[in-house]
């Protein structure tokens, strides 16, 4: 994975087909993909950053781990850190469970979240929750509305198409 | 994270070539000096795909530590699910694109005052960008993502698929999508 970027064209389809060198989108991909980083790695600075950082850290998610004790609004929590993974089964309100796993990500403003999870397959229209582990390993309990196909709740935006 | 999909397929896999790494923690040598090795190893890859998004040294410095230090605070709940490459450089389009989205909020606020050109933030001032590095910042950050994963950097399909937890088959047709807004967002700057 670390390796210097390349042409790396597939047929997409429906805009381009196949790589036209001419054409604008190659053009202006090929001069996106030019920029080279020439900064060096500080890891010395970066560490001094670790070791303050870390005493924080750990300060603030044993707070969390009470608050996240009970039950509580994913995204109340998830505002918290920008992503961290999540899985488990998820008790439909349609008596049904489904097994998902996936991601909590912040929208942006520290106040908003987004759940992107693999259901599987399963139809969780019919909402449900599910416990959550949260980065600190204290328990949430993220709830699917049933209206909205899966947003969590807090999500300012419905899914909405290209 | 998707903006129009927020039930996403994940595709499970791992990319050939790159090992697995056991945990900084397990190290004798203490977990910060173990994670100096991954930091070291990925630094190039995840500055440059930060570069590449967003255009501004500066930014780029404070988000690859940034990226680094939310790798550490997070790498005892890294199972190794994905190769560390690929979940390093999930945790820095995660954070680009959160710049993206505060970046477009912050220019929706200074539009409407009064301000001169000097007075912006570097990391604002994106009429001194490239026309094409606007045109690719004013699409969807899902859009971004998946364009700056596959040509920007490279990753073929399997492996975008895997970095945005997606299908091969939605990397292609999101490669599209992208393509086509791309081509729209690039007529919009030849009007300027």
């Amino acid at each position: 994975m670390n390796r210097e970027p390349k042409c790396n064209r597939v047929d997409t389809g429906s805009d381009s087909g196949a790589t036209n060198r001419s054409d604008a989108v190659d053009l202006a991909l090929d001069a996106l993909a030019a920029p080279r980083w020439s900064g060096s790695p500080d890891w010395r600075s970066l560490q001094e950053q670790l070791m303050s950082h870390r005493s924080s850290f750990w300060s603030r998610t044993a707070v969390l781990s009470l608050v996240a004790g009970g039950v509580l609004a994913a995204g109340a929590t998830a505002a918290l850190w920008d992503w961290f993974p999540i899985s488990g089964t998820m008790t439909l309100n349609s008596g049904r469970t489904a097994v998902v796993s996936g991601e909590m990500s912040e929208l942006g403003g520290g106040a908003s979240f987004e759940a992107n999870v693999d259901t599987g397959g399963a139809d969780i229209s019919s909402g449900g929750s599910m416990e959550i582990t949260m980065p600190d390993g204290g328990k949430a309990t993220l709830v699917v509305e049933p209206s909205n196909g899966g947003a969590a709740p807090n999500a300012p935006t419905p899914p909405k198409k290209d | 994270m998707s903006d129009e999909q927020p039930i996403a397929v994940h595709t499970a896999g791992v990319l050939q070539g790159e090992p697995r790494v056991s945990h900084p923690q397990a190290s004798e040598a203490g977990p910060i000096q173990s994670f100096g090795a991954i930091y070291l190893e990925h630094y190039a890859a995840i500055a440059g795909l930060i570069y590449r998004r967003t255009g501004s040294k500066h930014v780029t410095e404070d988000l690859t530590s940034d990226v680094f230090l939310a790798a550490y605070q997070g790498f005892a709940r890294f199972r190794g699910e994905v190769p560390v490459g690929v979940w390093l450089r999930r945790i820095a389009q995660h954070r680009v694109n959160r710049w993206v989205r505060r970046e477009a909020g912050m220019r929706g606020i200074l539009s409407g005052l009064p301000v001169v050109g000097w007075l912006l933030p570097d990391d604002t001032r994106h009429l001194e960008r490239p026309p094409v590095l606007r045109a690719l910042l004013s699409l969807s950050t899902d859009h971004q993502s998946v364009l700056s994963a596959h040509y920007l950097e490279g990753m073929s399909l399997n492996e975008t698929a895997l970095l945005l937890s997606i299908t091969p088959a939605a990397v292609k047709s999101r490669l599209a999508r992208a393509r086509a807004a791309l081509r729209l967002a690039l007529q919009k700057e030849d009007q300027r």
